[in-house]
């Protein structure tokens, strides 16, 4: 059967379960259909186009079949007016991207509040420079005494291109200067609860005057402000971990199934049950074109999700295969909402330099910069350079295994702008600061990436 | 012979002007007794004046005709009960540009008040088009298509089916074989979508289980049942014109027979061909229309 006829029939499908009473909501009659086009459009056997215009006209038939649903008519609406597209990217293509470890603590005592900046890696590319950072800010008192008494940096000449403008909880008036005295104002990007912030300083010359690839020449940087200042060496030998890139090898349905399943422990931050419906429905799917081996690997590890989750897969017959480890420890001990808040007894924030580049993959460029553990809670800041799908369904997905040998996974919960899509995730299960080293693995749709690195933690 | 020959006049109901006007289905046409001279008011409303309501109604019939996404989002049987206020369209035209919100234009109507097919189709005003960017005029577009299909449905069930109808037939012509080919995987969901609640009708058997694929040729395709239990599949070959001889008509099942061509189309008599049994070779029998059943299509008997 072709992709498009099975596409509508698989919508036509869905309309008489809705009409029958079958889902209850829009999301879940259009999740299944909407999954298989992404499968279809993914794996290059039907035109994007042709899958939006079947997904269109399933949510404005659902919708004109909901008289008493406002919420459905409303949705139904909202995806007609919203337009799909890639966050804000750099463009595919070869990236030239360096990130080099900071591991420096500026301590401000001299504002409104105490605040903590924990500065990772600094990135850079012939277009941009950056600071991967996590800000604590606490109300006065709150924090030791600087332990360091290096002066601030001199006032500013000429004043910052951006003066005035702040987030809460983030410093806004910090400056970086070079060793040949070149002045950059420090731009924050990312975001928080107003307590903690993690995101990058973009770094902006001041006069706009930085040559291109000035940031890939530095040999350290001074950033702070008037009160207090770090050195960030970025000559410094630090041994570089090894990164292999293993090709998968795998065909183009069987690559799209695996990293969709591994995608479902990668992103968001809900019950990955609710996800499984639609994982289920691109087996059958995937297989009808002919795009999915009948003894699919990823096909089998679909039904273990779906029996261990009690999803019911009246299309699907795959004997399950047993989980991997990494699955098994994130669903076991990193199950979302099975976190603790953080209380009074956890330890001080922690964090840890994680500057690891992996080579270009599937268009990707990916950069790890740092780990920030509070309490329950770590998160992971680094970049992804090339284009990458709102939503993040279609990976990368980052695995962590500490050095006691259990693995965590990287949830992506958003990213920013600004040249570049600087992310923050949650790490879970947390990494805590007694962690010397992770392994990482990074699965993206045709290879796996694997590295080493040690992580050496500082706190205030 | 025409396929609409087996269906009773439609009228609805349409807000014009400062009351509400007839708007009649008869014999495959739209009609408006409320306006006798429809072409002279199009004439008065490219001068300046006002455009009745029903006029603009009718117009958006005419540029509908052919469209598939009808098919798509239209009823699939008449158990199948789609509803569309004409607040709700006016509250999602707001969002519009004023440019697609004033609707189409460039829609011949007859003398008779009976609109004929589209002399131009519906588009963007050229300034604008070449302002925008392409897609986001692609996407404009389609949500102006969207509101014009959904004015159409707000006619209410008996328009709904007569429409499609008019669609499923402008597809069945032998003249358009080759683009039938092109549309194939929307003809394919449209006839599965449509024969497969008549099949649990027929049969009892669950409607995920049927598969229809357009039929081409002579003949009036094949339906083949397999298995047993809950692993019967029903698999059926139809031309798309069952859909407009048969299925539009409320003809799709008649008193246990599944019918799948309509010999003699008329109303309130009918000779249609149908299957008694799945494996039978199809019987020709005569229909009558009963009473007006749901959705403004006729009830069918078998005429002793």
């Amino acid at each position: 059967m072709d992709a498009e006829t099975y596409l509508r029939n698989l919508a036509e499908s869905e309309l008489r379960r809705y009409r029958d009473g079958g889902p209850e909501s829009m999301p879940e009659a259009t999740g299944r259909v909407r999954a298989v086009a992404a499968a279809f459009a993914g794996t290059g056997v039907l035109e994007p186009a042709v899958a939006d215009t079947v997904l269109d006209e399933l949510t404005t038939a659902l919708m004109i079949r909901s008289p008493r649903d406002p919420r459905a008519r409303h949705s139904a609406r909202l995806r007609h007016v919203r337009q799909s597209s890639l966050s804000a990217s750099t463009p595919a293509g070869p990236h030239t991207v360096s990130v080099t470890p900071a591991g420096a603590l500026l301590q401000l005592r001299a504002g409104e509040t105490d605040m903590d900046v924990y500065l990772f890696a600094a990135i850079s590319t012939p277009e941009l420079a950056c600071l991967s950072a996590g800000v604590l800010s606490l109300p006065k008192g709150s924090l030791p005494p600087r332990s360091e008494q290096r002066q601030g940096l001199p006032s500013p000449s000429p004043p910052r291109l951006l003066s005035g403008w702040a987030l809460q909880g983030v410093p806004g008036d910090l400056r970086a200067v070079d060793e040949a005295g070149r002045s950059y104002d420090l731009v924050f990007n990312g975001g928080g609860d107003g307590t903690w912030s993690t995101g990058q300083f973009n770094l902006l010359a001041n006069p706009r005057r930085q040559p291109p690839g000035a940031a890939q020449n530095w040999t350290w940087l001074d950033v702070g402000n008037e009160e207090h200042s770090v050195r960030i060496d970025l000559a410094a030998v630090s041994p570089s971990s090894e990164v292999t890139a293993t090709p998968n090898g795998l065909c183009a349905g069987e690559q799209f199934l695996r990293i969709r399943a591994e995608a479902v422990f990668g992103s968001g931050y809900h019950d990955i049950g609710t996800d499984l419906p639609a994982l289920a429905a691109m087996v059958p799917a995937l297989r009808a074109v002919g795009l999915l081996p009948e003894d699919s690997a990823s096909a089998r590890l679909v039904a273990a999700l779906c029996r261990r989750y009690a999803v019911a897969r009246e299309d699907a017959t795959d004997p399950p295969a047993e989980l991997p480890v990494r699955w098994t420890d994130v669903l076991t001990r990193g199950q979302y909402g099975a976190e603790r808040e953080a209380v009074g007894t956890d330890p001080p924030p922690a964090a840890a330099s994680l500057s690891v580049r992996f080579p270009e993959t599937d268009g990707l460029t990916i950069v790890l910069s740092g780990l920030l553990t509070r309490g329950q809670h770590t998160t992971m800041t680094g970049a992804f350079f090339g284009p990458i799908e709102g939503g993040y369904p279609e990976g990368p997905c980052v695995w962590l295994r500490d050095d006691d040998g259990l693995w965590h996974v990287a949830k992506v919960g958003n990213w920013s702008s600004g040249g570049v899509n600087v992310f923050k995730a949650e790490v879970v299960p947390p990494v805590p600061p007694s962690a010397t080293a992770v392994d990482i693995l990074v699965i993206s749709r045709t290879a796996d990436m694997r590295a080493s690195a040690p992580l050496t933690w500082w706190t205030s | 012979m025409n396929w609409y020959d087996s269906l009773p006049t439609a009228d609805t109901e349409v807000p014009c002007g400062s009351g509400s006007h007839t708007v009649r289905w008869e014999a495959g046409q739209l009609t408006l007794p409320s306006h006798p001279d429809a072409e002279a008011e199009l004439v008065l409303a490219a001068l300046g004046g006002d455009k009745p309501a029903c006029v603009a109604v009718a117009e958006t019939w005419a540029r509908h005709t052919a469209d598939l996404g009808v098919l798509a989002t239209g009823p699939r049987c008449v158990a199948d009960q789609v509803s569309v206020s004409r607040e709700e369209i006016e509250q999602q035209r707001t969002g519009l540009p004023p440019v697609l919100s004033s609707g189409g234009s460039g829609i011949s109507v007859a003398r008779s008040g009976a609109v004929s097919r589209p002399v131009t189709r519906p588009g963007l005003g050229s300034g604008l088009a070449s302002a925008l960017a392409s897609g986001m005029a692609e996407t404009l577009r389609r949500q102006q298509q969207r509101l014009e299909l959904l004015e159409l449905l707000a006619l209410g069930a008996a328009l709904q089916f007569r429409l499609s109808g008019a669609v499923c037939a402008a597809w069945a012509g032998p003249d358009r074989a080759d683009e039938r080919a092109s549309h194939r995987p929307e003809l394919a969901a449209a006839l599965t979508g449509r024969f497969a609640p008549a099949a649990e009708e027929w049969l009892g058997i669950d409607p995920d289980a049927v598969t229809v694929t357009p039929h081409e040729g002579p003949g009036w395709g094949s339906v083949e049942l397999t298995g047993q239990g809950e692993g019967r599949r029903l698999r059926a070959a139809l031309p798309v014109g069952w859909l407009a001889d048969v299925w539009a008509c409320g003809l799709a099942v008649v008193a246990g027979h599944l019918v799948v061509a309509v010999e003699e189309p008329g109303h309130p008599r009918a000779r249609v061909l149908a299957l008694p049994a799945p494996g039978s070779e199809p019987v020709a029998i005569e229909v009558h229309a009963t009473a007006p059943g749901p959705s403004g299509l006729p009830a069918w008997e078998i005429t002793p």
